[in-house]
This record gives structure tokens, sequence and C-alpha cells, in this order.
């Protein structure tokens, strides 16, 4: 009881005397910039890399799966990690890089979005005609999203002259 | 009269009594304020200074996956996980012949949080097979990342912050039996506490028993010094009341279960009941069993006096006293108490969870970090940092260094080594950065600038190589005499390394045999421009010197400046800005920052698949053929060797199909060594590889690369029936258009008459590519 009573006179002359204490300083971290870039609308067809048969791992097949599956949920973070991954475990086959160039494109970097593609260019195996032909279209859209309209049309030109 | 003026001055000094009254009220009421304000302010804020945690990679573990049985085994101890027959709890594992059987604890996984995971599969032929995951065929698996490091403030304080409802209930029922069993009912302060501690001191006429409860505890640890006196011991108690007055118990038991001292590994202090349990136990503290749980309590009351590690007889005694109050409060059954008991006092296998394992690659992290973030953010925030570090690469590449380092013998005295490690898509996966593992000081790896050798010869063959019409792997030049004037007015006129001449060779050949005259001329043809340019390029450097001498190597870099350089070879003609760090979390889990790879194309595919083909012959025929008494016979790498002047340093830097290795042998006081590129840095290099690298470099021709025939001696298109022929690529057209017919008698050796030469090159290679092919 003693110490209940004391606990409740303390607690009311604490009261008073803490009225209006200011609150306390609490370091904040610095705000992360959040993208805000509108991301850009397919306008090329896709590849399907469901036709390309040279072996892959089913683990890179399925994070390919889940980043494909994140890009159409709008979940660049996401996307981007899993294609990342599938990256870090194959990073020379054209599947991998083609979808990291997408998942740069849809991010809005459209010149990182070059270089996946560029760089997916040199791993595909010259028998994919069609997948080249594509993916120099995406290099085109890649260019005109920069505002390179003379590098578009030297792309086009180069998916043009695939036979 | 003078008694009367005595009896006025007393009653005016009565009359004034009120006065120290109020003015000792104003000071007691001052300083509780001012208590009352500290209090709070810590309570409330930002209460633990969190250092920031670097995790290295998860290891990866898909069927088909490189991965050495001894390799798992070493990094699953490093986790901490207990190797027992029959794995049933988060953090153990089992092993059966080639069948694991891993209970994986759960992770915030970069890509997102999993939960405790059994995982099974075998390692057949050093690969994984069978995968599954929790009963069920698996694509993909990973354990949970090594911690193998901090970034701290000046005090080296660790701890993993739980909230209240993670913790459970018997490890709160634990701790309250043993520290302060009335703590739901005091104010701060334990008169009845206080009372029983006195009685039994004064039974055992020696101090047994403090009387503080768990919220003096916090107190004291939270806002006091360890000083023992009398004011310290009043502040406490008053710190204590304002704390209750202010707070919940919830609220004070949940800051104790973080706060609290439980412990130390190497220089930091382990704090708080949640790092303390992935400590001692190796798993979450929400997976404790009740046995270990009553450790840990027993632990809060001293952790050096009853380290388990150190005194299991006595931290079981103190165990079994924390079980039989938890019995006798009623929290626990017989049967619990019994099962309970019975436990042995296990800890983790290897207590050396130490904060900076790898201090050479942290080092890199950290400069890495420095580009974003502000020193204060690193060391209180709790950042959660995904570094690239493998920890078998680096464990293997510190072995390979400590056994080179062994067979020096006596000469090894002075020697020092630094290598650094890197996968095909850019990460760093190892840096070491002293001939002695875990050595925290000068980070050779990173700051020797070191004269890099023939080191730069592949620079000045990409730079011809890069006008096809004009230089092949095939084109012949002149090793005979060169000189160039410098801008000082003197002529430079570089020498063999044997002083010899070796007439016309090939750029293959000036290549594999490190011609150093044959580099030169081709680099004069060139220019200094596209020379620097070319080096510019690979670097992403603009501070090239101005110098001809940059041909040979009189530029100083750092093996990881190298391996930087050297990345587009490896890449097929991308460079990349060599990574450590995957990403950031916050202290929650949720991503604030990514890394992710990037590469610029800087050179042409076809381009680089020729440098490809003339390091690997580098390997097979030049001077890196000492290789293969370390590396096994099929792994196929490329790569170049090189000497600075008088023997000072000694480099080899080469890649295969999934790792770049690039290492350097020398002394700090850049004296001779007696080893050449051949003898130094390609052993540790081919030691290093030998363990890390898991697939070849496969030559596949890129798009505009074809293979011709040629004959060594002309250069001239040939046929795969004649002698001293190879199967050259060339990019494009660039092959060349004459043939001439079948045998070719060498000419005699003549510096001025192009296009002749003596060197027979060995075709045997090129009929096994072919085949291959």
């Amino acid at each position: 009881m003693t110490a209940k009573f004391l606990n409740s006179a303390l607690g009311a002359a604490l009261l008073l005397i803490l009225a209006g204490l200011a609150n306390t300083c609490v370091h904040a971290p610095e705000p992360i910039p959040v993208p805000t870039e509108e991301v850009p609308e397919e306008t090329v067809t896709a590849p399907n890399v469901e036709l390309i048969k040279e072996p892959l791992a089913p683990a890179v097949h399925s994070l390919l799966r889940k980043s494909q599956a994140a890009l159409e949920q709008k979940n660049l973070e996401d996307a981007e990690a899993h294609a990342e991954r599938a990256y870090r475990m194959e990073g020379r086959d054209y599947r991998v890089l083609f979808m990291r160039a997408r998942v740069s494109l849809a991010s809005g970097n459209t010149e990182d979005a070059e270089q996946w593609a560029q760089r997916a260019l040199g791993s595909l195996p010259m028998k994919y005609k069609e997948h080249r032909r594509q993916t120099w279209e995406f290099i085109a859209r890649a260019r005109a999203l920069h505002g390179d309209d003379a590098g578009r049309d030297a792309a086009l030109q180069e998916a043009r002259s695939i036979r | 009269m003078r008694l009367s003026v005595s009896r006025d001055k007393l009653r005016f000094l009565l009359r004034l009594w009120p006065v120290p009254v109020v003015v000792l009220s104003a000071f007691c009421a001052i300083m509780l304020y001012q208590m009352d304000g500290i209090v709070r302010e810590k309570f409330e804020g930002k209460r633990w200074r969190l250092p920031s945690v670097v995790y290295a990679r998860p290891l990866e573990l898909f069927n088909g996956a490189p991965l050495r049985d001894e390799d798992l085994e070493m990094e699953l101890q490093e986790l901490g996980y207990f190797k027992v027959k029959d794995p049933l709890q988060p953090g153990e594992y089992g092993r059966n012949g080639d069948k694991f059987d891993i209970q994986r604890r759960g992770f915030p996984f970069w890509e997102g949080a999993e939960g405790t995971t059994r995982i099974q599969f075998r390692i057949v032929k050093s690969r994984v097979a069978d995968l599954m995951q929790n009963g069920e065929a698996s694509e993909l698996s990973r354990l949970d990342p090594m911690k193998i490091g901090g970034i701290y403030a000046t005090q080296k304080e660790d701890r993993k912050l739980v909230q209240l409802k993670q913790v459970p209930k018997y490890v709160i029922d634990a701790l309250i039996a043993i520290e302060d069993r009335d703590f739901y009912d005091h104010f701060g302060v334990s008169v009845k506490g206080i009372s029983r501690a006195m009685w039994t001191n004064l039974k055992a006429k020696r101090w047994v028993q403090g009387g503080s409860t768990l919220t003096q505890q916090l107190v004291k640890n939270f806002y006091l010094t360890p000083e023992r006196s009398i004011k310290r011991k009043f502040t406490e108690m008053v710190y204590s009341v304002l704390l209750e007055l202010h707070y919940s118990k919830e609220e004070i038991l949940e800051t104790y279960i973080n706060e609290i001292y439980l412990g130390h590994s190497g220089d930091n202090a382990v704090h708080g009941f949640g790092l303390a349990s992935e400590f001692y136990f190796g798993r979450p503290l929400e997976a404790l069993s009740l046995d270990q749980a009553a450790v840990l309590a027993a632990i809060a009351n001293g952790p050096s006096f009853y380290n388990p590690a150190r005194y299991p007889d006595r931290v079981k005694k103190r165990r079994n006293k924390v079980l039989a109050l938890l019995l006798e409060d009623k929290k626990i059954t017989k049967a619990d108490y019994e099962q309970a008991r019975k436990q042995p006092i296990k800890v983790r296998p290897s207590l050396r969870w130490t904060p900076n394992r790898f201090p050479s690659f942290l080092d890199l992290v950290r400069r890495h970090l420095d580009r974003d973030y502000q020193n204060k953010d690193l060391a209180e925030e709790g950042l959660r940092i995904f570094s690239t570090l493998d920890p078998i690469a680096q464990v293997q590449t510190e072995k390979a260094i400590s056994d080179f380092m062994r067979r020096q013998g006596k000469s090894a005295g002075k020697l020092q080594v630094a290598s650094v490690v890197v996968s095909d898509s850019g990460e760093v996966q190892a840096v070491v950065g002293d001939k002695v593992a875990g050595f925290q000081g000068f980070n050779r790896a990173l700051d020797a600038k070191r004269s890099i050798g023939s080191l730069a010869k592949p620079v000045v063959l990409l730079a011809g190589l890069s006008d096809p019409n004009k230089y092949t792997l095939a084109t012949h030049i002149s090793d005979g005499p060169v000189s160039i004037p410098l801008s000082s007015g003197q002529v430079w006129e570089p020498q063999n390394i044997d002083y010899g001449d070796h007439g016309y060779v090939s750029l293959l050949t000036m290549l594999t045999q490190s011609y150093n005259r044959a580099t030169v001329r081709l680099g004069k043809e060139l220019g200094m421009k596209r020379v620097k340019d070319t080096f510019r390029k690979l670097t992403g450097s603009s501070e090239i010197p101005d110098n001809p001498s940059i041909m040979l190597g009189a530029l100083s870099m750092s093996p990881y400046e190298v391996a930087g350089m050297y990345y587009p070879f490896f890449s097929g003609g991308y460079r990349t800005d060599l990574k450590a760090v995957r990403g950031v979390q916050d202290h929650d889990g949720k991503r604030i920052k990514a890394y992710p790879s990037k590469s610029i194309k800087i050179y042409e595919p076809s381009v680089i698949h020729l440098m490809q083909y003339a390091m690997r012959a580098v390997i097979f025929e030049g001077t890196g053929r000492s290789a293969f008494s370390f590396m096994p016979g099929d792994l196929t790498a490329a790569g170049k060797t090189g000497t600075s002047n008088d023997q000072r340093d000694s480099w080899f830097a080469g890649f295969t199909g999934d790792k770049l290795v690039v290492s350097w042998v020398g002394n700090d006081a850049n004296d001779p060594t007696k080893l050449t590129g051949s003898s130094g840095g390609l052993h540790v290099w081919a030691q290093i590889m030998a363990k890390v690298s898991h697939k070849s470099l496969a030559l596949n021709a890129p798009p505009g690369i074809s293979y011709q025939w040629v004959d060594n001696a002309t250069g001239l298109l040939s046929s795969s029936d004649c002698q001293g022929v190879r199967y050259l690529p060339f990019v494009g057209d660039s092959a060349p258009k004459q043939s001439v017919p079948c045998p070719v008698l060498p000419e005699p050796v003549s510096p001025d008459q192009p296009p002749a030469t003596t060197t027979q090159e060995p075709a045997m290679l090129d009929w096994l590519f072919k085949l291959m092919q």
C-alpha cells in the first residue's frame, strides 16, 4: 500500500514538473529517393525465350519465371531482384541477359536496357534469327525512348537485315 | 536586554523556516525534472546505436550446383549449425555419406523473407543432386548467409532487436524467475527484494545476492556508468521509479531483453537475448528450447562467470536453479522440468563468430558504402548489408596463399601476397590483402599500387586487334631493336628479358612468349594515343601516364584495379564497376538501396574472342605453362604473366569460365624478389583457381568470327594437312587472302625481311580445338 501511495504521489508531482517538456530529438535516416518515372509501355514483340532450346538449369528458369511474374505485376524491385539472382547463377545465357534488359527498360533505364540486350545478342547462337531480329527491335525501342532517333533507325536496319 | 535581542533573532529565524524548505524543494524538483528528461529522452528516442551488419552471399543450392562436401561443412560450421544425427530444430544439420539434411533457419533474404526450411540433397562428384525442400523435390534453395562483420561506432556492441511478442513465454518466465520474481508488483524498486537479498547475504556472511529489480538493472546498463557508489545507487533508484511511472512493464521488459549484456565475441559485446540466442545456440530466439532459455536466463547474472563454453558445470547448476524456480512458480510442468534438467549444456561448437573475419573484404565493402552513406548511419542505423563475399572462395584463397608461402621456405621472409577473386557477373568474391589470413592492416589488394609489368601487353595487343583490317593474330612483327624518343630528349630502347632478338614473330607469339620489343614496336606503330585510349577504356580511368613505357607495364595499379582492367577480357568485351555490395536493407528488412549489375560494351565480342584465344595460348604454350602443376589439366584458362623491373613484382591475371583471379607477389620495400610472374604470381593464381573455379573457359566463336588454318612461318592461309600450321580466329574477313602451298620451309631469320620466322607454334591445341568444335 505504502509503495503504491508513494508511487502515485511522486507521479502527480512529476506530472506538474514535466508538463511542457519538449520531445526528444530523434535522428532519422536520410529519405530514400523513389523513382517516379513512368514505366513505358511495351510496343514490340518480345522474343519467346521458351523457343530457345539451349540447356539452362531449372533453377535459373524458375527465377526467370518469378522475374517475369513480378514484371507483369509492375513490381520492378522484385523483378530486378529475381533477374539479378538468375544472372549471378548463369551470366552468359541469352534468356537471362534479355530478362535483365526487359527489367531495365521497364524501370526506365534505357541505356542499361540496351547494354543488356547487346550482351544478350552476344550470347545468342546464330541459328535463332527471329530472336536476334526481335532483340534488335528491342534495342531500337530502347534507343527511341532515350531520344536517339538515328540509333533507333540503325537498330531497325539491323533487325530488317536479318534473314 | 540581550535576552530580548536574542529572542527577536530567534523568532525572526523561525519565521524564515519555509525558505530552506522551499529552496530544497525547488532544488529537488529541478533535479527530478532533469532526471526525468534524461529518462524519457533516451527511452523514447533511439535507444541503441545499432551497428550495420554485413552478410556474405547466401549459398545457392540447386541440382548441378558445384559444391564440395568439405566446403559445405565449413560453411555450415561457420554459420553455427549443429551437426546432429537427426536434425529437427532450425540451425541443425546431419550428414549420412553423401546425403545432407539441413534445418535451414529462417532469414529475411534480399529477394524476400523465407521461414525455417528443411533442405535435403546429395553431393555427387562435387555437385548438388536430388535437392528436396520440406520433403518435396525442389529446383532452388539456399542457406542463410554468414554474418561476416559489422560497422560500429566507438563501442563495439552487437545486438539483434526483438519484440516482446517474439520472445517465447518461458524465456520471459525464466528471466523473471531468477532475476526479479516481483517484477510485475513493484514500482521500480522492490523493498521485498532488497530485504530478501540482505537476509540471504547475512546468512551467507558474504555478498551473494543483489536486490536490484530488472528495472534497476536496465537503468544501470542503459543510463549509468558501472561505478559503485551510494550516489549512483540512489540515482539508479530514482531513475527506476521514473521509468516505471512513464512506461509499462512490457515496454521495460522488452528494453531489458534487448539491452542486457550476455557475453563477448572477440572484441565485440553480445547484447540482448535475440543475438545471444544465435550466438550461443545458432538458432533464433523463437526456436529456443526450455533448457536453452533457462541457460540464457542463467547467463544474464554474469556472462563471464557463467560462460557456458568455459564453465558448463557452473552454468548447469544455475540453469537447474532457474528450472526449479519455474517449477515452483508453476510455470512449467514436472515433466518439462525433468526433461529440461536432463539436457547437457551444449553451445555452438565454435564461438569464434568473429565480427571481422575477413578484414580485407570488409575494407572493400566499407569503401563501397562510403560513396552513399555517412559513417554515422552505417554505425548507428542497424543497416543490413548484403555483400558479394563467397566465404568458400575467400577461405580457399587464404589457404592457397598460405600454401604458397610455406613452399617458399626461408625466402618467404619479406614476401607479401595479395589476391582478388571476381565472378563472371562482376562480383568480388574474395579479397586477400596480406600473407596472413585475417590480418587487419595495410590492404595490399586495394592499396598496394605496383608496376604491372607484362600484364600491360594484352592491352597493347588489343589496341592492335581492334583494327582487324590491319592486325590479326597471324600478323608478323619484328622483335628486333626498337627505340622511341622521349620528351626528355632521351631515347628509350627496351630489351627482351633474355636480351635476345626473336626475329619476326606473330602477334600471337609476341603475347604468349611475352616479347618486349615486338610489343613496343606494335605500340609504336599504333601510336601512344591509341594505346592510352585502350588503357582508358579498360580501366575507366583517365589517369594514364603519357609515357611509352606503359606498353611494358610501367604504370602502378593495385590487384583490385588490375581485376577491373582484365574484366572485359573475361566478360567478352564488357566493362563493369566491380561490386562488393548487392544491396542494403534497413533494420526492419526493407530494401533501401539496390546495387544491380551494370556493364558497358567497350569492345566487340569478336575482338575479345581473339584476345581470349591468345591469352589461353599463354597458359597452354607460353609463359603460363606451369599453371598446370597446380590446376587440373581439364580446366581451361586464359591469362597473362607480369614481372616488373628487377623482379620486384610478380603478377598473374587470368580467368576460366566462371572466375577471374588476380594475384600479386612482392614485398613492401619494393626490393627484388627473385620471382618472375611465372614462378610467383602464377603459382598463387593457379592454386586459387584450382579450388575456386568449376567451369572451363569455353571459346565459343561469337558472330563475326571465322577460323582458318594459317601457316605459322608466313602468316598466310594454309591447310590442316600441313605441318607448322594452326587454326586461328579472324574477325570478319580479316583472314589472309593469300595462301601458301604445303609444306613451307622456314626462311633464314632476318629481322629486316618480313615476314619470315623460325617459330614453329604447336598446332596440337588447334587440332584439339577444332575437334571440340
